[in-house]
């Protein structure tokens, strides 16, 4: 397994939420303790081991429907919202907003440089939530007229600060500037085990793709992919534990892993 | 007493027939008493479930009152404990217990099963009800009791309209400690002048300003110390008109703002939920306005985490942040939807 999880380093994905994903995803299919002490033989162990690692896979697609259910009153008549990028967890929960006959509208950035906000802002537009593109430049402009910010998140860190692409990191500090709130929508198994002390100490396996870091470029002239939010920017994370604040993710952290 | 209904409960409520959040506190208890007590159930789900529609009722008829349906999710989880501690540990609850689950499910909406009948179960809910009680009971004198390591001599401390805890909590410090107190007068129901005699007969100095001059006077203050209807959530207060004025002013200076709250106050809704109601205008008789004057009235008030310095509570301070695990302690995860 531990081969695989390297594999899939390899692969340009999110690789924060992959790691943490698949690290959790393996202490929960071995610390089935009591019934691996009672199985007879290696068939019945490994059948364990496919039951439990089947029913967190199920729980992990369960994740975004919980999440739909505190979060989904956040949103208000008549309220104006910020997104950066492209989050299927913030997609989701406008998507029901808007079928239980809310009427909202939003702003999306840009988020250069793979134009994911105009993505979001195609996939916003069909299910029939009015939205504006602007410029990830633009934010400062826009905050004052924006009632909240709500934001993805890759990971979690452990002081209940998140990363996300690249940008979020403005968007919050400007919408905390201007006592706007900042809604957090993330699973809980994105939840990392690591606190940032700042953007600087963030390894280079987050903030660069795979392919990017296997070519051999010289780092210091590629563009980072993500970067760290701090906790104080941030109002409360809405994930499939409940909703938190941002002091509460070290307690689940602590009771994820033993 | 007679046996209280739900209904007369929730009319009570509306027509405002109790005085304090203490005397709702302990009515619902009561209420809750009565239906553990009849014959109504045989399981603990049923029981569950009777708590639950209680709770609904309540909450729907009056969402800002909170107490009571803390109330409920206490007992709620009283419920579930003493069935679990009855049954065995990890038997047969079908909720799954954190050393086995990974994913700890809070929002999973329903409440666990509990559908073996257990004779023992009635007079154990019982029992912890009235140990409920009791503490509902001394919780005024515990809050009090801390107030002499909170204040220290000479110290200028400021409050906003009347609320028996703050009065208690200061006169106890009053008899070990000499301070001065400025009492904001609160308006419209100027609740600041009864709470200003009571301190000037238990022998304390007190100011009586305005709730327009609480910025200015803010400078000289050393410390707020406030009482709240409800504590959501997150670590913020739903409480008087004028706390968020107090509070903002009290953040701008650098002043530390307690909020004495005893532990049926704390509420698992979060600051967006609690709805503000408006109530019919105070305008006093015989003003004409003309029709298209629109006068409202708001009944609570927001003050964010982020201006509270700390909760005094029964037996401790706790910060806001910590709020939420003191949640956690008091009520089941499961019992959020009522």
């Amino acid at each position: 397994m531990k081969l695989e999880r390297e594999k899939l380093s390899k692969v340009d994905v999110s690789v924060v939420s992959v790691s943490s994903g698949s690290e959790l995803f393996m202490r929960f299919i071995t610390l089935a303790h009591q019934e691996l002490e009672q199985a007879a033989d290696f068939a019945s162990c490994r059948e364990i081991l496919l039951r439990r690692g089947e029913k967190f896979v199920k729980n992990m697609q369960e994740s975004r429907k919980k999440i739909l259910r505190s979060s989904t009153n956040l949103i208000k008549d008549g309220m104006i919202i910020l997104t950066h990028s492209h989050s299927r967890n913030v997609l989701a929960v406008m998507t029901e907003a808007v079928k239980q006959g809310r009427q909202f509208s939003v702003f999306v950035t840009e988020s250069q440089p793979d134009n994911s906000g105009r993505c979001m802002a195609k996939a916003l537009e069909a299910v029939g939530v009015p939205c504006t593109v602007i410029l990830d430049a633009a934010v400062g402009y826009i905050m004052e007229r924006v009632n909240a910010v709500m934001l993805g998140a890759e990971g979690v860190c452990e002081n209940g600060g998140i990363i996300n692409k690249i940008g979020s990191c403005n968007v919050a500090t400007l919408a905390h500037m201007k006592n706007k709130p900042v809604y957090v929508l993330v699973e809980s198994y994105k939840f990392i085990r690591r606190i940032p002390l700042d953007n600087s100490s963030l390894p280079k396996s987050y903030l660069h793709k795979a392919s990017v870091l296997n070519h051999g470029s010289d780092l210091e002239l590629e563009h980072p992919q993500v970067d760290y939010t701090h906790p104080d920017n941030l109002t409360l994370l809405y994930t499939d534990l409940g909703v938190l604040p941002t002091s509460a993710v070290t307690e689940h952290l602590i009771k994820l892993y033993t | 007493m007679a046996q209280l209904s739900e209904r007369e409960f929730i009319d009570k409520l509306r027509f405002e027939k109790y005085d304090t959040e203490q005397a709702k506190a302990e009515e619902s208890l009561y209420l809750m008493e009565c239906i553990v007590g009849s014959v109504h159930w045989k399981t603990g789900s049923d029981l569950l479930n009777l708590l639950r529609n209680v709770g609904t009722s309540v909450q729907a008829k009056m969402p800002w009152e909170t107490t009571p349906c803390n109330m409920v999710q206490r007992v709620i989880k009283i419920v579930i404990d003493e069935y679990n501690t009855l049954r065995g540990e990890n038997q047969g609850v079908e909720y799954p217990s954190l050393s086995q689950s990974m994913l700890v499910d809070p929002a999973c909406g329903d409440l666990p099963k509990c559908t073996e009948v257990i004779p023992e179960l009635q007079d154990r809910v019982l029992e912890a009800i009235a140990e409920q009680k009791a503490e509902i009971e001394q919780s005024q004198e515990l809050i009090a009791a801390q107030g002499v390591s909170k204040i220290h001599n000479d110290e200028v401390i400021m409050t906003c309209g009347m609320c028996p805890l703050v009065l208690a909590f200061l006169t106890k410090a009053a008899k070990q400690r000499k301070f001065h107190v400025i009492v904001a007068e609160c308006a419209p129901k100027y609740d600041g002048h009864p709470m200003a005699k009571a301190l000037c007969t238990a022998g304390i100095q007190t100011t009586l300003i305005q709730d327009s001059a609480v910025f200015p006077i803010m400078s000289r203050v050393n410390k707020v110390i406030i009482g709240t209807k409800t504590v959501v959530s997150n670590g913020g207060i739903k409480t008087f008109v004028g706390a968020a004025s107090l509070a903002s002013a009290a953040k701008f200076y650098s002043v530390p703002l307690y909020v004495c709250t005893p532990t049926y106050k704390f509420s698992l809704m979060g600051c967006e939920e609690i709805s503000h109601e408006s109530s019919t205008s105070i305008i006093p008789k015989g003003t004409k306005f003309s029709p298209s004057v629109n006068t409202a009235l708001t009944k609570l008030d927001y003050v964010p985490p982020e201006n509270v310095t700390s909760f005094i509570t029964n037996n401790r301070g706790i910060a806001p942040s910590y709020v939420y695990r003191q949640l956690s302690e008091l009520y089941h995860p499961t019992s959020y939807d009522l």
